[in-house]
């Protein structure tokens, strides 16, 4: 697969300009209640499922569920976004995605020709959050990475993403979702969306 | 002292006093979506309609209690109400417009329950999004509102019982949150000069 050139790929410039000019236009819900809505769900689910194992299937599982259908929402506001069979222009469908949903600005560092990091400066998710002492290996953002893998799984991309800094584990300062491609997922409803 | 402090923790972080850190924002469409997957996890677990509503409760007052530390420690003269009235209208004010926005539409009394308020709200955020099926028919999603309200009352020092109703007006529908206060408050505010 080759990698992006400039004059396929848009710049980052570009990019973020864009996803800013469509937060402003997206209608807003307060971070804060946000945050302790999902703190109150992981807060449940650690009641009812208590092994992290289970809770972090449980996250990534609803994740993925949002995942799946925000992407219409993203791909219908940014019809200018490019989707296409090469995995690394998911970038851009990415960092619309994240500013749209959480209105994050993400950085996206390439790895790989088949990975790359999603980096968060801030997540609002984890705003009041510590975990405690026995739950130290529990990834508190789960959902986010569910839903990535979601969205790109109706982009055709199989993907696996975890989380491989928080708060907790690895950097403790940023936040970053790491995405690898498994496989390109063959026809059927992409489609559509792709061009020739 | 200090040696047992070495490690910092989510105490050492700001809070975010400032408005700025309070008024920043995700998308409707994310609150929306993490509501959507919360009430059908719940819904999943349950077989009745009012133990649906329960748990959304449940999950509320959690949230309320928080909600009520939270905007105490943000006001800058860390009032504590001690009237109802007063009470009301941090709730209804204060405390809607840092969750939601915007006030409540209205804050109302009942004319025949002493110890009945309403809080109105035409457009909340939970329900706004969601269309409940008709065999789910009764389900109030904002029970997760009522359940909020209750935490914040509770935690404030006045223990009330709310329930979410969805009520028509003309051509539009309106969330009403139906606030009984417990015999306790309404005796000891009788007594409350001011």
């Amino acid at each position: 697969m080759s990698s992006s050139t400039s004059t396929t790929a848009t710049t980052s410039k570009t990019i973020n300009a864009q996803a800013n000019a469509l937060w402003q236009k997206q209608p807003k819900a307060n971070a804060e209640f946000f945050a302790l809505t999902y703190g109150a769900l992981v807060a449940e689910l650690v009641r009812d499922l208590e092994q992290t194992t289970e809770i972090q299937a449980e996250l990534d599982r609803m994740g993925h569920s949002i995942g799946i259908r925000f992407i219409e929402e993203v791909l219908a506001k940014a019809p200018e976004l490019k989707v296409s069979q090469q995995f690394m222009e998911t970038v851009d469908v990415v960092k619309v995605a994240m500013k749209l949903f959480l209105g994050v600005t993400v950085e996206i560092v390439t790895s790989a020709d088949d990975q790359y990091i999603v980096k968060m400066n801030e997540n609002p998710l984890m705003v009041f959050v510590e975990l405690p002492e026995d739950r130290q290996d529990l990834q508190y953002s789960q959902l986010l990475a569910g839903m990535l893998r979601g969205m790109l799984e109706m982009l055709q991309f199989d993907c696996d993403v975890s989380i491989s800094s928080s708060t907790t584990t690895g950097n403790k300062e940023i936040h970053e979702l790491k995405v690898v491609l498994k496989q390109v997922l063959q026809g059927g409803a992409g489609e559509e969306y792709q061009e020739e | 002292m200090s040696q047992f402090l070495s490690n910092s923790t989510i105490l050492d972080r700001p809070v975010g006093r400032s408005q700025r850190s309070a008024e920043q924002n995700v998308s409707l469409s994310a609150f929306s979506y993490l509501f959507s997957e919360m009430v059908q996890y719940h819904q999943n677990r349950v077989d009745s309609v009012s133990a649906l509503e329960h748990r959304l409760e449940a999950a509320g007052y959690g949230v309320g209690l928080k909600v009520l530390e939270l905007l105490a420690y943000r006001a800058r003269d860390y009032t504590r109400q001690t009237k109802l009235m007063n009470m009301l209208q941090f709730v209804s004010t204060t405390a809607w417009k840092a969750l939601f926005g915007k006030a409540a539409d209205s804050l109302e009394k009942s004319i025949d329950h002493a110890d009945e308020f309403m809080i109105v709200d035409y457009a909340p955020i939970t329900s706004t999004s969601v269309s409940v099926p008709a065999d789910l028919g009764g389900l109030s999603v904002d029970a997760y509102i009522s359940g909020i309200i209750a935490g914040m009352l509770q935690g404030a020092g006045f223990p009330a019982r709310v329930t979410a109703h969805t009520v028509e007006e003309g051509d539009r529908k309106k969330a009403v949150f139906l606030v009984k206060f417990s015999a306790s408050v309404m005796s000891r505010d009788a007594t409350i000069i001011g």
